[in-house]
């Protein structure tokens, strides 16, 4: 396709449901004041494993969005899903039944799927017996559920995906909705990610990576982009979604932008399922590509927000790519780290950064780091620690490279006629 | 008609089939007038299966259209007219 035949596609609407807060305005206050989400582990018992922290959201009610047929039918990661998708497509102002709903679709990020109820019913299939399986397992559990109940909820028609890369999941999703419209195939996308990976069997199989942080007698300091006493990662749930519309759409019906989606990028490392290429070559070619598909320049970007995951693999790895792409620049655009105060949602976490890039845009304002106190030495740039920071951003660029080495990137931009 | 197996058929409809209660009555057809779908029958059978540890098969499912056919045929199975499950 060629570039003039592409259309503006513009971000309308925003929802969150971080660990750190319920709606966007409690997750942004709290990410601008370095609160973070992270605690005990109370959604099960812990006490087996090195690491008992993580980023759990607290205080989502289903039933405020979901009728209670279909809330208690449905896993976690389905109520993170909604709950985020609900506050954005309020928030645009969106009147669904003056929409041709052919032309509205939705793609999450999910990495997991409804693992909660397909542990539950492995203790059954293999304790009672594999015939005593629940009928609602294979609706529960495959991970298009998430994008599926968005559809039937809201009577979305349009194209319909779950996209699984791990921790890039939400970034992805956001690229593929933008070009949904971009490319003509939908008007309007309902996008972002969820994730609900705090179950026993599955916080066990992260542990036996030893890839978690066991700070647990400080949980909100264990996540630590870029800091040396960082130990490792904070596994989290969340969910958070964005309203991308094509720009003659909003504007015939008036609608509020906060930002324009003018980049993405997609690469793969194509070297290890959890280590990071480590020269960071993938990285700097998703970021690289996804500046070209923006049509500008290193210099331009005003914020990159990191994908930062508090490992040395990962901070390393991101900085050295940052260092690459941006040379003398990368010295001088501030960066910083969401999952700080999140910890790491997997396939929310894109969504949820992509949340905190349009408000850094929209706001005047940075987040900054959180725990950063003692940088490591390798990594040497400017990661906004511990204070937020008021500036004017009118491009930011996000960060997302999963395991597997699966790498998104995208670049918004304050809206301009 | 109200023993203990209505009223666990009763709490299954209006617990997790969202049946509303004042539905609920003998000669409701399960699917014109409780609103069971096809896979809200599969739903009941499984939940059957669980509160009455009975079998339920699929052609018994296929063949009950009232709630008074189900709850006769759950009775039947508990005054061991049919081994039970294990």
């Amino acid at each position: 396709m060629s570039e003039s035949t592409k259309r503006r596609v513009v971000v309308t609407g925003l929802g969150a449901v971080a660990p750190n807060g319920v709606g966007v305005a409690a997750f942004w206050q709290a990410t601008l004041e370095a609160r973070s989400g992270i605690s005990a582990i109370t959604a099960f018992d812990a006490s087996p494993f090195d690491s008992r922290i993580a980023g759990q959201v607290k205080g989502l009610d289903p039933l405020a969005f979901l009728p209670p047929q279909v809330a208690r039918k449905v896993d976690r990661f389905v109520h993170l899903g909604i709950g985020a998708a609900s506050e954005a497509l309020k928030d645009s102002g969106l009147d669904l039944e003056r929409e041709d709903r052919t032309r509205v679709g939705c793609i999450l990020g999910s990495g997991l799927g409804g693992l909660l109820f397909h542990e539950e019913q492995i203790v059954v299939g293999y304790g009672k017996g594999l015939p005593r399986l629940n009928p609602l397992c294979v609706s529960r559990i495959t991970p298009n559920a998430v994008a599926s109940h968005v559809a039937i909820h809201y009577g979305l028609l349009g194209p319909n995906l779950v996209i699984s890369t791990a921790c890039a999941s939400g970034t992805h999703g956001i690229g593929e909705s933008f070009r949904k419209v971009q490319h003509g195939e939908a008007d309007v996308m309902v996008t972002g990610g969820a994730e609900a990976p705090l179950t026993p069997f599955n916080f066990g199989a992260y542990a036996a990576m030893k890839v978690l942080s066991k700070r647990n007698d400080a949980p909100e300091k264990a996540s630590r982009p870029f800091d040396r006493g960082r130990d490792g990662f904070v596994l989290s749930e969340g969910g958070a979604s964005l309203i991308l519309e094509e720009l003659d759409h909003a504007r015939r019906r008036g609608a509020r932008v906060y930002a324009e989606l003018i980049g993405y990028s997609a690469t793969s490392g194509a070297h290890h399922m959890v280590i990071p290429e480590p020269t960071g070559s993938d990285a700097a070619l998703a970021m690289r590509l996804a500046l070209a598909d923006a049509r500008i320049g290193p210099a331009d970007v005003g914020y990159i927000n990191a994908h930062g995951t508090s490992t040395h693999a990962n901070d390393v790895a991101e900085t050295k790519a940052i260092k690459d792409v941006f040379g003398d620049h990368a010295r001088r655009v501030p960066i910083s780290a969401t999952k700080s105060v999140t910890g790491h949602s997997l396939g929310a976490a894109g969504a949820i950064e992509a949340v905190a890039c349009v408000l850094t845009i929209d706001r005047g304002l940075i987040h900054p780091t959180a725990n950063l106190d003692d940088p490591d030495p390798e990594c040497d740039l400017d990661y906004v620690p511990r204070v937020a920071r008021e500036a004017k951003v009118d491009i930011v660029l996000s960060n997302s490279f999963g395991f597997g080495n699966a790498n998104a990137c995208l670049v918004f931009a304050r809206f301009a006629p | 008609m109200a023993d203990a197996v209505f009223d666990k058929v009763e709490a299954i409809l209006t617990g997790d089939l969202h049946v509303p209660q004042e539905k609920i009555r003998p000669e409701a057809d399960l699917r014109h007038d409780l609103g069971l779908d096809s896979f809200a029958a599969v739903e009941l059978a499984y939940s059957l299966e669980e509160t009455f540890s009975v079998k339920v098969t699929d052609d018994e499912m296929a063949s009950v259209k009232t709630l008074g056919d189900l709850l006769n045929a759950v009775r039947a199975r508990l005054a061991g007219q049919s081994p039970p499950a294990q």
